[in-house]
């Protein structure tokens, strides 16, 4: 007799009746690493803005609106969103925090560059740091501006598995710039921390900008849009920031942090640190049609 | 009840730990390692054959060698080891070691089989020849069926066949009478089977008396090419050798360590009941298995093109396709070094290879489980790969596809968030039974459909393709039996709890003679 799942591990798969089914979309072949998401870029472009002085807060109502079914926009989606966004656009006129972390620590193991290396995760589409798990954080107190993780929670992530159960697949920088077809939305990133460490936190000009491996890194599954994005985000100067703190930070003390992303030349913003502030974009698994939720701030 | 599970299982892994790592520690200082092979995880899996040379230790690699191989077998009834490798490289020693270790000099029995009509028969240890009437007869003798733990049969290949496979299978038939080769496993009504390893030379010219082994006699046994170790183990195994009885020192040991008292006959049918890992592969490494053939075994052209072949008389049009790339033209040629592609047996294999592996990795991790992961499948599928290679091809080639595999299969997994241990086909269904029970055969209908539209999206890349292609072809099938018999499926959905899954089940035994295609593409999701 076949094992039965039980019914709310799998709740998320059912259908009902006149539901909407998903359309059947071409995906033109890709040169560089691209993302099946699983809304449209044209849902996350209308989707419902979820912003409270408390980033927990708003990351959980985000989270109850898009249900098992929909997504809050991750960095790669949001960029991708900026792309084909009017400048007269909200994504073009206020910074917005996405569902992307950013998680260093030592790799133990060796499961990817080496034992005891220290190395950078970026998780997509929700990792660790849960609006609890954020709340747990601000009561222990922040480690340089981040969440402090116990051992196995990086551990844990390190082989793909969440505290939720789930599991990712992590991608290895090197295997991200030869090209991963169909990225899903919710994955990792990994790298040699030291690599990340060595990238210029600021302004950048093109070439520097498209080349900067941390940049490559978190744009994964947007690469395809990058040089768009920096084109449009560019300012008179033709500079588009790329911000970080990993210098002086110890990896060994394993914790992480969510992104930002400035509303102009700004850029990709990991400098913030946990501040207790979030403004998240959700869009339910009816599309950006979907019953609206949160706060417009 | 529920809280005498764990305690029971945690029971049961300190026995088996204190049994391996008594018997790893007696036997340290009497058997030099002889490298098999070397699994190495990452983000890709690859197996490399290490013919007795061992490699510097890296990260995340599990060196694997013929005496882990034997200990590991042990505890798997359902099948056995054979060794083949030319006369001296140490075949015999390794098996000879741990069986005098755990089973002493009256719990085992080494077999020399040799061909002619004088030759010895596989059964003699089994029976026993009186005089009656001045006639000899031989019968079997229950009291030599239940005597011994483990058998070792020297050249294999030369004995009566049939004979032979009785042995193997545990049950032997003698003049309309019929012997168990077993031991009664204390406490419970189960037995343990006979531990059996086997060994022959390979038919070459230099071993000329050598035959092959048919195909029922590969059926039986996991081969393995032994390796020549013996330039690398060097003087190190001349200090090898047995000081005094292997066997009272290691059960005096696994005594003091376990508290356990009583010999071999006692303790070792319960450490080794193979019931402890009798789910040792979930429904998401079984459906790895089902899904991944078809890419690395086989043209995906074809396999993709069957499939969609298949949809279509389910009334789907597939949307997925090859292109003919250059992807495409390196998997033709990685395939190309098959000799032979996937027979039935092959499954067989790849599934007991990933129970080995699996078990032989949480040996040497500490946890002593053997919960088949898919890279543990992916290892057995490359080692069945590698076998099937012509004469001089380069190693890993064919890994490649594997990981392709695994990683497209690993990515359908989770864009759909099915839980771990589950296959995707499984959780469809269940979701779809869930939903009808709930709100009807409508709502059973779109959750299925639904997951093939969602499925049936043009992907890149030919593994993609291919694994989409197997899992949505099975779903039609499934899709297309539960219309043809809706009005019992509507039934069935009116069941409560548990019981409409087991009702599904049943209407699907009642009803899969109809086409053998049901069996096929619905066994391994329904049952």
């Amino acid at each position: 007799m076949t094992k039965i799942i039980p019914r709310k591990l799998i709740q998320h798969l059912e259908y009902v009746p006149g539901q909407t089914q998903p359309t059947p979309q071409e995906i033109s072949p890709i040169s560089a690493s691209s993302q099946v998401s699983l809304v449209n870029i044209d849902d996350i472009l209308n989707g419902t803005i979820f912003y409270d002085s408390s980033m927990p807060v708003a990351l959980r109502q985000a989270l109850d609106h898009v249900g098992t079914e929909g997504i809050i926009a991750n960095l790669s989606e949001f960029i991708a969103a900026k792309v084909i966004a009017e400048k007269a656009h909200d994504f073009w006129k206020k910074w917005h925090t996405v569902h992307t972390e950013e998680n260093i620590g030592i790799d133990k193991k060796g499961l990817f560059y080496g034992r005891d290396e220290p190395v950078l995760i970026i998780v997509n589409g929700g990792g660790i740091l849960t609006p609890e798990r954020i709340t747990q954080a601000y009561n222990e107190g922040l480690v340089d501006g981040s969440a402090k993780y116990n051992g196995a929670e990086f551990d844990c992530l390190l082989e793909g598995r969440l505290p939720s159960g789930i599991t990712i697949p992590i991608y290895r920088i090197e295997e991200v710039k030869r090209g991963v077809p169909n990225i899903p939305h919710q994955f990792g990133v990994v790298m040699p921390y030291k690599i990340a460490q060595d990238t210029k936190s600021g302004l950048h000009k093109k070439k520097p900008f498209l080349k900067n491996p941390l940049v490559i890194a978190r744009a994964t599954g947007s690469l395809d849009q990058l040089e768009a994005f920096y084109e449009k985000a560019k300012d008179s100067d033709g500079d588009v920031g790329n911000y970080h703190l990993f210098k002086g930070r110890d990896a060994s003390v394993s914790q992480g942090r969510v992104l930002f992303v400035s509303r102009d030349h700004d850029g990709l913003d990991g400098s913030d640190g946990l501040v207790n502030i979030g403004r998240f974009v959700g869009v339910g698994a009816g599309g950006a049609g979907a019953p609206k939720g949160g706060a417009s701030a | 009840m529920a809280t005498e599970q764990p305690d029971r299982k945690d029971a049961q892994r300190e026995l088996r730990k204190a049994f391996i790592t008594t018997l790893y520690d007696t036997l340290e200082g009497v058997v030099s390692p002889t490298p098999y092979l070397e699994i190495s995880e990452g983000n890709n899996i690859d197996v490399r054959f290490l013919d007795g040379k061992a490699r510097l230790p890296t990260p995340n690699t599990t060196e694997v060698n013929i005496l882990d191989i034997d200990i590991a077998s042990l505890f798997f009834d359902d099948f056995h080891i054979l060794y083949e490798g030319v006369t001296g490289v140490g075949k015999t020693y390794t098996s000879d070691a741990l069986f005098d270790t755990v089973y002493g000099p009256d719990g085992q029995y080494t077999l020399r089989l040799s061909g002619g009509v004088m030759g010895n028969s596989a059964l003699e240890p089994f029976t026993t020849t009186t005089l009656v009437n001045g006639v000899p007869k031989t019968r079997i003798d229950p009291e030599k069926c239940g005597k011994y733990g483990a058998l070792f049969i020297d050249e294999i290949s030369r004995g009566d066949s049939q004979e032979t496979f009785q042995v193997v299978d545990g049950k032997i038939h003698i003049n309309g009478d019929t012997g168990y080769l077993r031991l009664p496993i204390p406490g419970t009504k189960r037995h343990k089977g006979l531990a059996i390893i086997a060994a022959m030379n390979p038919s070459d010219a230099q071993h000329s008396s050598s035959l092959e082994l048919d195909i029922a006699g590969e059926n039986r046994f996991l081969k393995f090419k032994f390796p020549n170790g013996v330039a690398e183990a060097a003087s190190s195994q001349l200090e090898k050798k047995a000081n005094g009885s292997l066997h009272d020192k290691f059960w005096a040991e696994f005594a003091k360590r376990s508290g356990k008292e009583g010999g071999w006959r006692e303790n070792y049918p319960v450490i080794t009941d193979l019931e402890q890992f009798a789910d040792a592969l979930d429904g998401q490494t079984k459906e790895f298995i089902d899904v991944a053939l078809g890419y690395v075994g086989y043209d995906p052209k074809e396999t993709v093109a069957r499939n969609a072949e298949l949809m279509l008389q389910g009334g789907i049009q597939s949307r997925l396709s090859i292109k003919e790339d250059n992807d495409y033209k390196k998997i033709l040629q990685a395939q190309g070094t098959l000799k032979h592609g996937f027979v039935r047996r092959d499954l067989r294999k790849i599934r007991d290879l990933s129970r080995l592996f699996a078990f032989i990795k949480g040996v040497k991790s500490g946890t002593y489980d053997a919960h088949v992961r898919l890279n543990d499948v992916a290892a057995g599928i490359g080692i069945v790969l590698e076998s099937k290679t012509v004469t001089g091809t380069g190693p890993g080639g064919l890994m490649v596809l594997v990981n392709d595999a695994r990683a497209a299969y690993a990515s359908m997994h989770t864009q759909a968030k099915v839980p771990e241990g589950y296959g995707l086909r499984q959780a469809v269904w269940q979701a779809s039974v869930y939903a009808g029970q709930e709100k009807g055969f409508d709502a059973y209908l779109s959750t299925l459909n639904g997951h093939m539209a969602s499925l049936n999206t043009p992907v890149t890349g030919a593994a993609q393709a291919t694994l989409r292609s197997r899992v949505l072809a099975d779903l039609a099938v499934l899709a297309y039996f539960s219309k043809a018999h809706e009005s019992d499926v509507k039934t069935v959905l009116k069941e409560r709890g548990e019981g409409t899954f087991e009702a599904f089940g049943e209407l699907y035994d009642e009803k899969k003679a109809e086409s053998s295609i049901y069996e096929h593409r619905l066994g391994s999701i329904l049952r």
